[in-house]
């Protein structure tokens, strides 16, 4: 079917596995999941402030009893801060290669996206509040696309996200000579 | 670390920073831009002094207060932001850091600069000040400002950068990176001399077969939007018909409702056929005076620059699109112009055609050999075989639509029981669901050749985009729940110019092939050196 005229100029990975832990990912540093979960925790606890509030006012407005509200927000909100960081973190991976990141993330709707180094224009090392609590950055990726304009990689040990810019960018360099 | 090691010379005055940035010490902006981002707040703070005077004599102690404590506070945090802003010019790259609380490490390397220019804002100015802009061609706006330094010292540093970038570069010449600085889409007045015979022109014929084809009632749409807009203020209701009705009688028409429902059944479809004819001529009359206005006296030539555009009735412009600009090439057609044999061809690019698309027209009603010549010159070309397109599969995109379809008959059978005539419609309703479906997955079809991939969507305007693999920025291979069922995949390109909410996009693959094909696209981008790709050619 397809043209015979184009060689193929790489080896093609067919059923290369894009699930699970042998996915030729490298997961971030494990300090992400305790981002995560701090995140996850503040917003549990705005909702549980707020299931809080709507219980009260149904509990004095009607003959429902306490905690109708309150108690599926709570498993909801267990399961914001039990589960769904270490899922998270274990969907978030990234593969840097000679010539190009590979960014995976999501389980439900997965993205998997690769930049070319040769395309990117500028990079960001980005820290946080909750970053710096841990020592994390977040390297982000400026490509001329007006879609995946930005490419962000949290996650990442401070050094590791200064190191894998300095490759980028002597491969930029590189690149011109 | 970057605190201690910017230096500070007396308070502003400092000649030499050229040199230190030069050295690669991080550097801050002149101590002055404090003072010029404080005054910048100033206005906000006019509008805070009435609403506080509203409180009347009482809010006087406060205003006393806090009038002092919002400008401490304001200079207190400007003086935070300038203290942790600093940049360092490097052998390879600009370092700009900032942020206080949520710190920024940005690297541009100095083959990614476009642009590097000065801005001085009144007040700036009044200081003696100046910002550096820099860009690097992302598709949105200047991408790192140091504000503010002495306007020598911008000067200096601009000439620096620019040194930097050109030694680089490996040195080409300046006139050419110069070129490549102004190179977006110029307007300008059209004066200079033609160029031969152009590369597309339209006479007055094609300009009105073009605006046959672009029927459209948006001035319909537009009068009942502002009538509905203005409806307190015109104090009438159009959409009572005895308004209507009380302004014939006004004209003299001796009109009766009684009379019209005694005409009988022909002359009420007379009457609404009249009706219908009366919108297809406004339609076509607006599509003809909307084009005509827009596109009159159009001409596409191929200048050393690029393709330069003249068009216009009223407002004529002229415009060049610098063909190196030029990402892909979109290839439309509606039902009827296809019908005829007729296309539009775009160009899609980082400099916008006027407000909302990114996308240049450059022959807006041609036939498809007159559209070859002008791929060509853009480098790209359309020549994959029709048959070798590959499709997609079907499953997902039937399987939403067949079970929204499956749902909206059972709503269905529950009129069939209550209203029998009204239940056959929502029958042919749902079944139309799984018609689109099944139709706009025998239009999506890509082929990859000759170093291009061709993607075709669309099954009522049709549109096929012609994208040279290298000009991809980046891919997303995407899994959704639908995906996973049917071991698919889906494609996101990122490319420069066009839509950002409507990304080109190719769904369903089976995934190997998913896979194989983004690899295939990556090693072609791998292999070229980009650094060069924005000077002309």
């Amino acid at each position: 079917m397809t043209d015979l005229a184009e060689p193929v100029a790489a080896p093609i990975a067919i059923g290369e596995p894009l699930w699970g832990e042998s996915d030729g990912l490298t997961r971030v540093d494990p300090g992400y999941r305790w981002v995560l979960t701090i995140r996850s925790a503040l917003i549990g606890l705005a909702l549980l402030v707020g299931a809080g509030a709507a219980d009260f006012a149904l509990s004095q407005a009607t003959a429902m009893p306490q905690g109708t509200v309150v108690g599926p927000v709570a498993l909801v909100v267990l399961y914001l801060i039990s589960a769904l960081p270490g899922r998270r973190w274990r969907r978030l991976g990234y593969d840097m290669s000679e010539d190009r990141l590979r960014v995976a993330r999501g389980f439900m709707w997965r993205t998997d996206t690769i930049v070319p180094f040769g395309r990117i224009q500028h990079i960001d090392v980005d820290q946080g509040l909750l970053d710096r609590g841990f020592d994390l950055a977040t390297l982000v990726l400026h490509t001329a696309g007006t879609h995946n304009s930005t490419v962000s990689l949290p996650g990442l040990s401070e050094t590791n996200a200064a190191a894998m810019r300095e490759a980028i960018r002597a491969h930029i360099k590189r690149e011109t000579l | 670390m970057t605190e201690a090691a910017a230096r500070q010379g007396p308070w502003g005055e400092r000649s030499d920073v050229v040199a230190e940035a030069a050295s690669g010490a991080a550097q801050r902006t002149h101590p002055l831009s404090i003072v010029t981002g404080f005054i910048s707040t100033l206005p906000q703070m006019l509008y805070a002094i009435p609403a506080l005077l509203v409180g009347g004599s009482k809010a006087i102690p406060y205003l006393i207060f806090a009038i002092p404590a919002i400008l401490l506070f304001a200079g207190a945090a400007r003086w935070l932001a300038w203290r942790h802003f600093s940049y360092r010019i490097g052998a390879d790259d600009i370092r700009v850091d900032h942020g206080v609380l949520r710190r920024q490490s940005r690297s541009i390397p100095f083959e990614r600069i476009q642009d590097v220019g000065l801005e001085q804002k009144p007040v700036a100015r009044l200081l003696g000040l100046a910002a550096v802009k820099i860009e690097t061609g992302g598709g949105k706006g200047e991408d790192a400002e140091l504000s503010y330094l002495k306007l020598a010292d911008a000067e200096a540093l601009r000439d620096l950068i620019r040194d930097r970038k050109h030694s680089a570069l490996d040195g080409p010449d300046v006139a050419a990176e110069t070129a490549a600085a102004a190179d977006r889409s110029v307007e300008t007045t059209g004066n200079a001399a033609s160029f031969g015979a152009p590369l597309f022109a339209m006479d007055n014929r094609r300009l009105l077969l073009a605006g046959l084809f672009n029927f459209s009632l948006v001035v319909i749409a537009a009068a009942a939007a502002f009538f509905q807009q203005f409806q307190n203020v015109l104090s009438f209701d159009i959409y009572n018909p005895r308004f209507w009705l009380g302004m014939l009688t006004d004209v003299g028409f001796n009109f009766d409702i009684g009379a019209l429902r005694s005409l009988g059944l022909i002359a009420q479809i007379l009457t609404a056929g009249g009706a219908i004819a009366l919108l297809i001529a406004i339609g076509v009359l607006s599509g003809i005076v909307r084009t005509t206005l827009r596109e009159y006296g159009f001409r596409l030539d191929r200048v050393p620059a690029g393709f330069r555009r003249r068009r216009g009735l009223l407002t004529l412009t002229d415009v060049v699109l610098p063909a190196h600009r030029v990402q892909a090439g979109l290839i439309l057609s509606g039902p009827i112009r296809r019908h005829f044999g007729w296309r539009e061809l775009k160009f899609q690019s980082l400099a916008q055609d006027g407000k909302g698309s990114g996308d240049h027209n450059v022959a807006p009603l041609a036939h498809p050999r007159e559209i070859l010549p002008i791929l060509a010159e853009a480098g790209l070309e359309n020549s994959a075989d029709p048959g070798s397109y590959h499709r997609a599969m079907l499953g997902p995109f039937m399987l939403l639509w067949s079970i929204l379809a499956l749902l909206l008959c059972i709503p269905a059978t529950v009129l069939l029981f209550l209203i029998p005539l009204a239940a056959p419609l929502v029958y042919a309703a749902a079944a139309c669901l799984p018609v689109l479906a099944w139709l706009r997955w025998k239009h999506h079809r890509h082929v990859v050749h000759a170093g291009q991939l061709y993607v075709q969507t669309g099954w009522w305007r049709q549109r096929l985009t012609l994208l040279p693999m290298v000009k991809t920025q980046s891919i997303d291979l995407t899994y959704s729940p639908i995906d996973r069922l049917f071991g698919t995949n889906g494609l996101v390109f990122g490319v420069a110019g066009g839509s950002s909410s409507f990304p080109l996009h190719l769904r369903a693959l089976p995934e190997a092939e998913a896979v194989s094909l983004r690899d295939r696209i990556m090693a072609a981008v791998a292999q070229v050196d980009f650094s060069e790709m924005h000077a002309p050619r």
